[in-house]
């Protein structure tokens, strides 16, 4: 128990309170006593107790024990009578309170069935078997009642302590745990209304009168006001106008008067209670359960409320529709694709989301999906037309999951996603696709083209050739015999020609020679064109060595020096003609040069840019010569071209050494180009590319 | 096997063009071989001579570009058969055309030479042949 001085004045007063209270009310239970005079069946006091150990905790023993005896000792009992029943009492009302904590929770508000449920059993029940043996024992071996009375009287006692535990504490507990009236005026106005029904109530059932029939039926009547309690104002409503039904009618039938009156006297109390219990135990659980199902369905408001922010904040559309496509729901991004608002759509047909020809059959799916269980789309997902408000239509990407409610009612919820952005995006990307398929397409046909071409081409380079070796082998004949006959005249008729004719012979033959001479070069251009080139890599500056040792004669006579600034990269290249072209070019730059000194250099641009070509290596051949004027540029690579007369540079040729020269390096897919002006020298450049083998 | 077409050092000279064929006649006058000389037009006109004869010539001058049978058909028929092919033949033509000239070695031909414009050049080319073919080169004994 611990110290008294824990026992502050606060505790004290409740004590004092509590034994009051208690007293009093025995009071008045006694005063309805009707088996035995120590026992009756109206017993608030084992309520009050109830309350008060559930309200202020196991301390408060003290209150209900000195209640208790103090009641009893009154009633002319024997005090170890009184102390026995008042320990019983004390008992009781500890253990009801402790089963309920224990097993409805530390607050019994009875707010909830459970709650309700506990306190019949373990308190109005249980508990209350615990006072009436420990009392109705007492009583009997205190001779106050003869032993052969003890089961009615410890029915008695047990039916008064369990409406005590069901009318009062119930009465008490409800209003200690929600002291707090907050009634709205309507609400104020419902309760008067509900206080006058009650009030009607038991002038009714006081007036005896058989006006609405039979008497016993009355009692019923109590259901219609605390189910209107129940709905109403829920636990608390219930507790008090149970607790105001049951003091009507334990008031009238203490003045026998009302429907209870009637019965046989001596029971009449007992039937009173139990219907009284019986009613407050209706009234309790219902109320209870109301609460618990509002209780629930506020849960359920709550996290719907609660889901619709999650569904109007995903990103994607959502619509659940029922099996009549009736739309039952519409997040917030629909409004954004479809352009309806959720209100403009919700309880509406879903096929006003679809384009017509679609809407037209959606019906049929649904049925037929109903009946088959066959999908087209559910849990698959396919790309649909979806319908705006301004009706125009776009592509969507739809999902049906199927929703099994209970009892068989089945809701289709789907996914939309508006791909507009990404049809588009595919539709741009098929086109440019499309685009690239079509200049495939023109470039294949074009390189087809290139290449019938390139082969006809080749066919009439290689005719050309052809051509040209056999016209000019052909033609060497004919030639050779006029030589040979020129010089049979000469020598035959050499004494009888005179020297004019002799000169006009010599003519004929030198004019023969020549002719003779272009015919071989056009023989070796076809066939600069015809023969495989034998490749192998090439020290260039060794090759300008070897030319000018094989010129040396001509380099003397004509006071003319090849320089070679810096040593020379080597080139992949048929040597023989490579050679040929750099005598070329060094004989013509020799040969078109009217400087007392004639120099001609050799060198070559690092990794140089050749029109119209790639990076390369490009040689140069640069003289101090004549100079060539640029509209000449392009001719003098013609065959047989000379751009002045033989005579004039004292020199003969054929005019085809720079044909040979552009031939050797197209076959070398080189180019070659110049740089001259008249008097300002000329420079030949070439480069040599890769080739074929 | 009655008829003797060639005698000892004799030149077999197949060529369709006469006046090549003059020139080189005048040329053979020169270095005193004319009386060595046969001449015949065709090729087929060659082979009937060479198949028909017991004796044969010690050297042949074959142009390759004749009507009917030309130069290259002779050069495989001769060296084709056992018994000419030890005539050493010198192919006399105006083609410089590398692969005329590849033809007539791979077929067996003995020297490859191009006519030669000049009259006097011609001059040359025969002194160096008779030089060669009658004096200096002999052609190895079981062949013959």
């Amino acid at each position: 128990m611990g110290s008294i001085l824990k026992y502050d004045g606060r505790y004290v007063s409740r004590v004092l309170a509590l034994v009051a209270l208690y007293y009093f009310t025995s009071r008045l239970g006694f005063s309805l006593a009707s088996v035995a005079q120590q026992v009756t069946v109206i017993w608030p006091p084992t309520g009050i107790s109830l309350a008060a150990v559930l309200m202020f905790g196991p301390d408060i023993w003290l209150g209900i024990f000195l209640g208790a005896f103090l009641a009893n000792i009154t009633m002319h009992e024997p005090a170890l009578a009184a102390l026995c029943i008042g320990a019983g009492n004390t008992l009781e009302a500890l253990a009801g309170a402790w089963l309920l904590r224990r097993f409805a929770g530390p607050a019994p508000n009875l707010a909830h069935v459970r709650d309700v449920l506990c306190l019949i059993l373990f308190a109005a029940i249980i508990s209350t078997a615990v006072s009436a043996t420990i009392g109705t024992t007492s009583l009997c071996f205190a001779g106050l009642q003869p032993w052969t009375h003890y089961f009615p009287v410890w029915f008695t006692w047990w039916l008064g302590d369990a409406g005590g535990d069901v009318i009062v504490a119930p009465l008490i507990l409800t209003w200690y745990y929600n002291p707090y009236l907050s009634l709205s005026r309507r609400g104020a106005l419902e309760a008067a209304a509900l206080a006058l029904a009650v009030a009607l109530y038991g002038i009714v059932i006081s007036s005896q009168s058989e006006m609405f029939g039979i008497a016993q039926f009355y009692p019923s009547t109590v259901f219609p006001l605390l189910i209107w309690a129940a709905i109403r104002f829920g636990t608390r409503g219930v507790t008090t106008v149970n607790f105001l039904l049951s003091a009507i009618a334990i008031g009238l039938t203490a003045m026998h008067m009302g429907p209870f009156s009637q019965m046989p006297t001596g029971r009449v109390l007992d039937v009173l209670q139990t219907f009284t219990i019986i009613a407050g135990v209706t009234g309790l659980v219902m109320s209870a359960a109301l609460r618990e199902r509002a209780e629930s369905e506020e849960t359920e408001q709550e996290s719907r409320i609660r889901l619709d922010v999650v569904l109007d904040n995903i990103v994607d559309g959502l619509i659940t529709i029922d099996e009549k496509g009736t739309i039952r729901s519409y997040n917030k991004a629909c409004t954004t694709i479809f352009g309806y608002t959720a209100a403009e759509v919700v309880g509406r047909n879903v096929k006003m989301l679809m384009p017509q020809d679609y809407a037209a059959h959606h019906d049929e799916y649904v049925s037929n999906y109903m009946k088959t269980g066959k999908a087209k789309i559910i849990g698959i997902g396919r790309e649909l037309e979806g319908l705006r408000k301004d009706g125009t239509l776009f592509p969507m990407e739809l999902s049906v999951a199927e929703v099994k409610m209970g009892r068989g009612v089945r809701y289709f919820s789907g996914i939309i996603r508006d791909i507009s952005e990404r049809k588009n995006a595919e539709k741009r990307l098929q086109a440019a696709h499309d685009y690239q398929q079509e200049i495939i397409g023109d470039l294949r046909q074009k390189e087809v083209e290139l290449l019938r071409y390139t082969q006809d081409l080749k066919r009439s380079n290689q005719e050309l050739d052809d051509f040209a070796y056999i016209a000019s082998h052909d033609l060497k004949e004919p030639l050779r015999g006029l030589l040979t006959q020129a010089s049979f005249l000469l020598e035959d008729y050499k004494d009888r020609l005179d020297a004019e004719g002799l000169r006009r012979l010599h003519r004929l033959q030198y004019l023969s020679l020549r002719m003779e001479k272009l015919i071989g070069d056009l023989l070796y251009f076809s066939r600069l064109g015809r023969t495989d080139l034998a490749v192998q890599e090439l020290d260039v500056g060794e090759a300008v060595s070897e030319i000018r040792q094989m010129m040396d004669t001509l380099l003397k006579e004509k006071n003319a020096r090849v320089v070679v600034p810096r040593s020379l990269p080597p080139v992949v290249c048929d040597k023989l003609r490579m050679v040929e072209v750099l005598r070329n070019l060094i004989t013509n730059a020799i040969k078109y040069n009217d400087k007392p000194e004639r120099v001609v250099e050799i060198g070559f641009l690092e990794k140089a840019r050749a029109p119209h070509g790639d990076e390369t290596n490009v040689f140069y051949v640069r003289d101090n010569g004549i100079g060539i004027a640029p509209e000449f540029h392009e001719a003098i690579f013609r065959i047989f071209k000379r751009l002045e007369n033989p005579a004039a540079s004292g020199e003969e040729g054929t005019g085809s050494g720079l044909t040979f020269v552009k031939k050797i390096i197209e076959r070398h897919n080189g180019r070659i180009w110049l740089e001259s002006a008249p008097g300002a020298g000329a420079t030949f450049y070439f480069t040599i590319g890769t080739i074929d083998i | 096997m009655t008829a003797s077409y060639f005698g000892p050092r004799q030149i077999l000279v197949v060529d369709d063009n006469a006046d090549d064929y003059e020139a080189l006649a005048r040329a053979f006058k020169k270095t005193g071989l004319y009386g060595h000389v046969t001449l015949c037009t065709s090729g087929q006109m060659a082979l009937d001579r060479l198949k028909g004869g017991a004796e044969l010539p010690t050297l042949m001058l074959l142009d390759l570009n004749m009507p009917g049978l030309d130069g290259f058909q002779v050069l495989q028929a001769v060296k084709s058969d056992e018994r000419l092919k030890a005539i050493p033949i010198v192919i006399w033509t105006t083609s410089s055309n590398e692969k005329d000239i590849n033809a007539c070695y791979r077929l067996g031909a003995n020297a490859y030479m191009q006519k030669p414009v000049i009259f006097d050049q011609l001059v040359e080319s025969v002194k160096r042949l008779k030089e060669y073919w009658f004096e200096a080169a002999v052609l190895p004994v079981s062949e013959c």
